[in-house]
């Protein structure tokens, strides 16, 4: 399938564009412009792995993870591709790793200790590689209208269980609910926007692979 | 993305309890267990977990974490091949925080002074009561036998039959006033008019300066309390 090339998205915040433009100069070299998008979003996506993992430790060593990922990738990023959403997609790589990892194995070690960074995490064939442009590409251009057709009350037990990082108690009382039904609502959002979740695809023109 | 007509219905739900955290840790063990032996559960899993993380995504775009009340700071981002802090570490930009609880209590330092305070201050009083009146020219005079400190509040009499908020007590500590409602002026002229500050010592001097907070002018009231906080100091 082929993707046409088009501009960088006309943004409706300036945020996005901010985030592009300090890319480009991430690509150009500019260390000082990926401090400034780490300053931007390390914050918010702390609390997101830190509520994957439930360890704040572990969860800023796969921030920092994932951050020297991105800068190592920097050359395959495009204008096209939401920044966040490629961001996100290899966090949520490193901290699925670590979720799935034995209590008995060791812990996440960072990869700012060496040169070397690894092989890109690949927890299955069809799931976003961590450096997947073009994934973050397609997602980018869904997601607002998916997350639109939710029924509300499964769009605001996603929001607030998972962006704003309310525990299900907190939710519940928050939606005037149970627990049993937060998680109930919680899933069937993810599901929902799973299934109409465009799939990472390895045959398209220019993808990164 | 991922076949929905195959699932694990018994771990299914469990799947998205697990990515918030929400599984009890027996359970957690459990889930984790089954996904490390069930490949379908493995992706449906990263599934989930990647469409949450494009959602937060999404709100990080509209909403970058520098606008966003934090009450924690990611350490300082440090590049492969560069010196630590080589990369200027992100500009911390608190808009809100939680303050610890430790952070709110009164310093050491400061309790251990108005303690030292305090017991100057009883020392000051009966020095006052002792030695004659010398009025400023400005002054109105005060009774020589009284010393006329800011008057105090005291907190509401649950006595029906005590004395009513205004009404002077004879031989009784001065009422206690909210700080806030004596004139700043008034204020000090009152304690002007009881502390000759010409003739008054350094210490003197010291102790009508920290007379202004009612938590200070409250505990005046209680000289026993003072004198017993005086000799702990001393110990």
């Amino acid at each position: 399938m082929q993707v046409a090339d088009e501009p960088a998205r006309a943004s409706a915040t300036g945020d996005l564009d901010e985030d592009a433009r300090l890319m480009q100069a991430v690509r150009g070299g500019d260390d000082h412009a990926f401090a400034e998008l780490h300053r931007r979003h390390a914050a918010r996506l702390l609390r997101h792995l830190e509520h994957m993992v439930r360890d704040l430790a572990v969860a800023e060593e796969l921030l920092q993870d994932a951050f020297l990922r991105v800068h190592r990738a920097r050359d395959r990023w495009t204008p096209q591709a939401r920044v966040t959403t490629w961001l996100y997609t290899i966090a949520t790589n490193l901290a699925l790793n670590e979720l799935r990892r034995p209590r008995r194995r060791r812990p996440h070690q960072s990869s700012d200790a060496a040169d070397d960074f690894g092989p890109p995490i690949a927890l299955d064939s069809r799931a976003p590689r961590v450096d997947d442009v073009t994934h973050a590409r397609r997602v980018g251009r869904w997601l607002q209208d998916a997350l639109s057709t939710l029924p509300e009350r499964q769009r605001d037990a996603l929001l607030l269980a998972a962006v704003d990082g309310l525990s299900y108690t907190e939710v519940a009382a928050r939606l005037g609910t149970t627990e049993k039904s937060v998680k109930a609502l919680v899933h069937r959002a993810r599901v929902a926007l799973m299934e109409r979740m465009p799939a990472p695809e390895a045959t398209e023109e220019g993808s990164e692979r | 993305m991922s076949d929905t007509t195959q699932i694990c219905v018994e771990w299914d739900e469990d799947l998205s309890a697990l990515l918030d955290g929400e599984l009890a840790p027996p359970r957690a063990d459990d889930v984790r267990a089954h996904v490390e032996t069930c490949e379908r559960c493995a992706r449906r899993l990263e599934a989930l977990a990647h469409v949450t993380g494009f959602v937060v995504a999404e709100r990080a775009s509209a909403q970058p974490s520098s606008r966003l009340p934090t009450s924690r700071e990611p350490a300082p981002l440090r590049l492969p091949g560069t010196a630590p802090g080589a990369v200027a570490a992100p500009r911390r930009e608190v808009t809100s925080m939680r303050v610890p609880s430790r952070a709110r209590s009164v310093p050491r330092r400061r309790v251990r002074a108005m303690a030292l305070a305090l017991a100057a201050a009883a020392a000051l009083v009966l020095v006052l009561r002792l030695r004659p009146r010398t009025p400023l020219d400005a002054a109105p005079s005060a009774p020589a036998q009284s010393v006329a400190l800011p008057a105090l509040e005291r907190p509401p009499s649950t006595d029906p039959t005590g004395p009513a908020p205004d009404a002077p007590v004879a031989n009784a500590a001065p009422k206690p006033t909210p700080v806030d409602a004596v004139p700043a002026a008034s204020r000090d002229a009152a304690l002007e008019a009881t502390s000759p500050l010409d003739s008054a010592s350094d210490d003197e001097l010291v102790i009508v300066e920290t007379l202004d907070t009612i938590e200070d002018l409250e505990l005046i009231e209680n000289l026993e309390l003072i004198e017993q906080l005086a000799a702990r100091e001393r110990s």
